[in-house]
């Protein structure tokens, strides 16, 4: 039964069929520009996993009926927003976006499938951090949403997401004893040392230097250190509070669209 | 960690190698090309789709051919998921095969899987001697996972070992004297006493050390290797090998099998699941592999599962059915053979 199958592997079979039509397949079906794109995309994004990305490109290509906002947000993942490539990605979801109906003779990009967008960006945030942040940056359903403001929204969403991931990781060193709930009194301790890191303005450089040494491993030690000193139990801290606290810190610096 | 930040960095050659990008590509393009020869109307995107997908999910290696296998440490790990998804009522049952009776296992899903490979393997087990004694699936499996995903990093510290082994052995002794700095008297003092048996450990993971994570196979983590070396003086090599086997954190890091307690669980899910999971392959070789994805995320590939469910039962029957003959063979030589043979295998067992 295995045996038969190796008919299946190229090596045993491909001298049957001539070279030439194998090169007219793929020609002709357009897998060579396919792979050519696919390569292009793999180099220019790096992505983390290659064979996952692979795997939701050709899903995505498939996949004809999957909305254009679910097509924005693949590509806007794609990368982290870090790379350079990240603002080709944007602009191309941009033009996806652009061919969204708004009635029988209108397309473009309006208020509510860049709302939807920004929704599906925040999926994975708690759904209080994620209407915070749609009132800030929210734009009337019938509005037209230019590219600069559309792609500030995105970088912002893009920064909190991380933002929000690494709060997530800033609990679990936290929670000590793994319980999934971490002593109040550290932290309120964490929290107090980030707020008034965020709290500097971009002006004020000594402030800026200040923080970050605030947020360094040594400046969060001492506070740490002052937090236990005290001793006092105040109970204790869910990872969705903490986070939720933490993005609101971040959201009070974005500033609102109107 | 520090690999991750390079893949920026580094040129756009090394990133696509060190990901086997052009080795996937290649091949999905080679299988493609085959698969048209019996279907001309194969729907290229749709092919790739399944055949990515199923990369992804791991269920890409059923039947392909060893050198394709071993090519790259994504499809090693899946191939040992494979066979342990496709065996487990073995250790479920709690039967202990012979190496031959492994060897014919893989060969069902490989049909040119080296027998050097099992025979690596039954070393680690049974550290080194009575090659002939039963192993039971649990220790043949992890035993097997790590032999097969650091193959080329145990041949290494094979090496390591035998000249280190080599040097301590004569008078001078220079290895194993700084080391009786930082260990104990204790350590130093049965270095003395046993010369032979094994090499000071501390010793052994110094020059073990340099080869993890700097090379362009797989190492284990460096962590577990710690774990595994500091805490005994002196080490064999075998007992090294079954150390790490043993290594609940190693066997995580590789990501494909459960913990040793829940091996043999849950099994009678996935069991009664897998007529729909083996579905031939013959004719849509990847497709027909997608659907070997874990129940959970099954849901969107239903479709695909029914359209061949004679030949997937096919398979299944052919697999069970070897599994079975295989399994009243062992039954019948246990019963007759005395109970010698038994306990010795059981005493591997632990």
């Amino acid at each position: 039964m295995a045996a038969e199958r190796r008919k299946a592997i190229p090596s045993t079979s491909d001298d049957n069929k001539p070279l030439d039509s194998d090169k007219q397949f793929l020609e002709r079906t357009n897998v060579n520009a396919v792979v050519r794109d696919v390569l292009g995309k793999i180099i220019a994004n790096r992505p983390e996993d290659p064979v996952t990305f692979l795997a939701d490109y050709f899903e995505a290509l498939v996949e004809e009926q999957s909305s254009l906002v679910q097509r924005a947000l693949r590509v806007i993942t794609m990368t982290h927003h870090s790379r350079p490539v990240f603002e080709v990605n944007v602009r191309d979801s941009y033009n996806l976006l652009s061919k969204h109906k708004v009635n029988k003779k209108l397309k473009g990009v309006n208020g509510s499938v860049y709302t939807e967008l920004l929704q599906a960006l925040c999926r994975n945030l708690p759904s209080s951090v994620t209407i915070k942040l749609v009132q800030k940056l929210e734009c009337f359903e019938h509005e037209a949403v230019p590219y600069d403001v559309f792609r500030s929204s995105i970088f912002a969403c893009c920064v909190l997401r991380e933002y929000a991931f690494i709060a997530e990781q800033l609990f679990a060193s936290l929670d000590i004893q793994k319980i999934g709930k971490a002593d109040k009194a550290l932290c309120d301790a964490v929290m107090d040392q980030l707020k008034t890191a965020l709290g500097s303005s971009r002006n004020d450089v000594r402030r800026i230097i200040e923080s970050s040494y605030n947020l360094a491993p040594e400046g969060l030690h001492q506070a740490l250190e002052r937090a236990l000193s005290r001793e006092q139990t105040q109970g204790v801290c869910t990872s969705e509070h903490f986070i939720t606290e933490a993005c609101d810190s971040f959201l009070a610096k974005v500033k609102k669209l109107k | 960690m520090t690999l991750k930040e390079d893949r920026f960095t580094m040129s756009a050659d090394r990133y696509l190698a060190k990901n086997y990008v052009i080795v996937y590509l290649e091949d999905a393009i080679s299988q493609l090309l085959a698969h048209r020869e019996e279907n001309p109307k194969v729907e290229p995107l749709k092919y790739l789709s399944q055949y990515f997908s199923s990369l992804r999910d791991g269920n890409h290696t059923m039947f392909r051919e060893f050198s394709f296998i071993k090519s790259t440490s994504h499809s090693r790990a899946s191939f040992v998921r494979l066979f342990w998804k496709c065996f487990r009522q073995i250790g479920k049952k709690g039967d202990l095969l012979s190496i031959q009776e492994y060897h014919s296992l893989l060969g069902l899903l490989c049909t040119d899987f080296p027998f050097k490979l099992v025979q690596k393997t039954a070393r680690i087990v049974l550290i080194d001697d009575a090659l002939d004694c039963l192993i039971s699936f649990t220790d043949f499996i992890y035993a097997f996972q790590v032999q097969f995903f650091y193959e080329e990093f145990l041949d290494k510290c094979s090496e390591l070992y035998q000249t280190l082994q080599q040097s301590s052995q004569s008078p001078r002794d220079p290895v194993i004297v700084p080391t009786s700095n930082d260990q104990d008297a204790g350590g130093a003092h049965q270095s003395n006493h046993l010369p032979v048996d094994g090499v000071d450990s501390i010793a052994f993971f110094r020059s073990v050390y340099p080869v993890c994570d700097r090379v362009n196979y797989s190492t284990p983590p460096v962590a577990a290797l710690k774990e595994i070396l500091f805490s005994t003086p002196r080490i064999s090599f075998y007992g090294f090998l079954m150390a790490i086997a043993k290594s609940e954190a190693i066997n995580e890091h590789i990501g494909r099998l459960p913990p040793k307690m829940e091996l043999l669980e849950g099994a009678d899910i996935e069991l009664t699941s897998l007529p729909f999971k083996l579905p031939g392959t013959r004719s849509r070789p990847p497709s027909g592999t997608v659907t070997q994805r874990s129940t959970s995320s099954g849901h969107g590939r239903a479709s695909l599962t029914q359209l061949q469910p004679n030949s997937s039962s096919l398979v299944r029957g052919k697999l069970s059915e070897k599994a079975n003959r295989i399994r009243s063979h062992r039954q019948l030589a246990l019963e007759t053979s005395d109970e010698s043979d038994d306990t010795s295998s059981d005493s591997s067992d632990d």
